[in-house]
């Protein structure tokens, strides 16, 4: 059974995981070229997964919290996020690497080049959009 | 608040969907599918133990009472012949829609292929205009057809009953027993409404039996699917668990305009 995807709604949050009839093409064909889901099943643009288990994605979309429970801490990844507090069994990660909404680029790459990566590397270019906070 | 982009929009999956041969035929399971549904809304079971083609709400939902089954085969039995035309054409178009799924992908907008509401309220309410018609005929005074009633009983209780192997597809037994008895049950009553005699007995007794099956039929629909309970909530179940304290804390330590939160919690 399926369950939390829309959990943001219910608890009144901006998330990533989603189900509905018709998510947003964009947002679908997003996940789809980054290789997080398989955009060719009808299923998966309706239940969209999002970006939880990609955590280098997270600055990206504003994820600044990450919520996770003692059976779930490896799928946090400690280089990204540190944790700030507890409420009972969940844990509250704050991304170290938060970037607000609405950010200036001073480099881009060709759509083309990107359709040419392998799919373990096309996640790689959003990375240098906060990789520079690092240094 | 909404979660992430939470508008509608199309979906690449309708360029799939339109780009079907027009002509293809559906998967043995989904004709299953369509016509035990037109039996119960749980001939396949209920809710999450449903097994049959897609899903409890996205399969082809058309029961709307077994009477009207037999009623339908009587209306083309004693109506006249333009009427049989019509309203032939009329149950015909349905009938096209479900046997080439390209008709009910356009029919949908090449959105999805599924039934929902549209699809699973046209087609059943068509069947029982049509039903209430032949209905009609009997109750203006057309004695009813028998051998085409036969027949009608005949061939529901074979396709009810027939061994169809498919591995996709549960046929629920109490489902084919309660169905097949309803069936003979009407069968009977419809016969004897050609008798003067036994008609004002039996209206009110079709009456009773039809209140019966719907009672029957609707039951697990109501009763046997799984539904939030005011104790999950307390015992903090699914959405209710302590992600809920962790959000509330997370509001009131952040007011920032924007940004979202993610969870990798294994319930």
């Amino acid at each position: 059974m399926k369950s939390g995807y829309n959990d943001g709604m219910v608890q009144d949050f901006f998330g990533t995981k989603m189900y509905q009839s018709h998510n947003h093409k964009n947002y679908v064909n997003f996940l789809d070229e980054m290789g997080i889901i398989d955009g060719s099943q009808e299923r998966n643009t309706r239940w969209l997964l999002g970006l939880s288990n990609n955590p280098y994605l997270h600055p990206l979309f504003s994820i600044k919290y990450l919520l996770s429970k003692d059976n779930s801490q490896s799928s946090v990844n400690p280089s990204i996020y540190s944790e700030v507090s507890k409420a009972g069994d969940v844990h509250i990660y704050q991304n170290k690497y938060f970037l607000p909404f609405g950010i200036p680029f001073d480099q881009y790459i060709d759509y083309d080049d990107f359709k040419n990566l392998p799919n373990g590397e096309k996640q790689e270019p959003f990375t240098g959009v906060w990789y520079w906070k690092i240094g | 608040m909404p979660t992430a982009q939470g508008v509608s929009g199309k979906v690449s999956y309708s360029e799939n969907l339109s780009a079907v041969f027009p002509f293809r035929i559906a998967s043995p399971e989904h004709y299953l599918t369509a016509f035990f549904r037109l039996i119960s809304n749980d001939a396949l079971g209920t809710a999450n133990t449903f097994n049959g083609w897609k899903n409890y709400l996205e399969a082809p939902l058309f029961y709307i009472g077994l009477i009207t089954i037999l009623l339908v085969f009587q209306f083309f039995a004693l109506a006249d012949r333009k009427r049989k035309l019509l309203y032939g054409a009329f149950l015909g178009l349905w009938l096209f829609i479900i046997i080439f799924p390209w008709f009910r992908f356009a029919f949908y907008g090449f959105a999805g292929d599924y039934y929902k509401g549209a699809l699973s309220l046209f087609i059943p309410f068509s069947f029982l205009l049509v039903g209430l018609l032949g209905f009609q005929e009997i109750m203006k005074g057309k004695k009813p057809n028998l051998i085409v009633l036969v027949i009608s009983l005949l061939l529901m209780v074979v396709l009810i009953w027939y061994p169809y192997h498919e591995p996709k597809v549960t046929i629920s037994q109490s489902v084919q027993i309660r169905a097949s008895l309803f069936l003979v049950l009407y069968s009977i009553f419809i016969s004897m409404l050609s008798s003067d005699k036994f008609a004002k007995i039996i209206l009110p007794l079709l009456l009773v039996t039809v209140i019966l099956e719907a009672r029957d039929f609707s039951w697990p629909a109501f009763n046997e699917r799984v539904s939030l309970h005011k104790a999950d909530i307390r015992n903090k179940k699914y959405q209710f668990d302590n992600s809920m304290e962790a959000v509330d804390y997370i509001k009131k330590i952040d007011q920032g305009l924007f940004y979202r939160v993610d969870k990798v919690l294994a319930r």
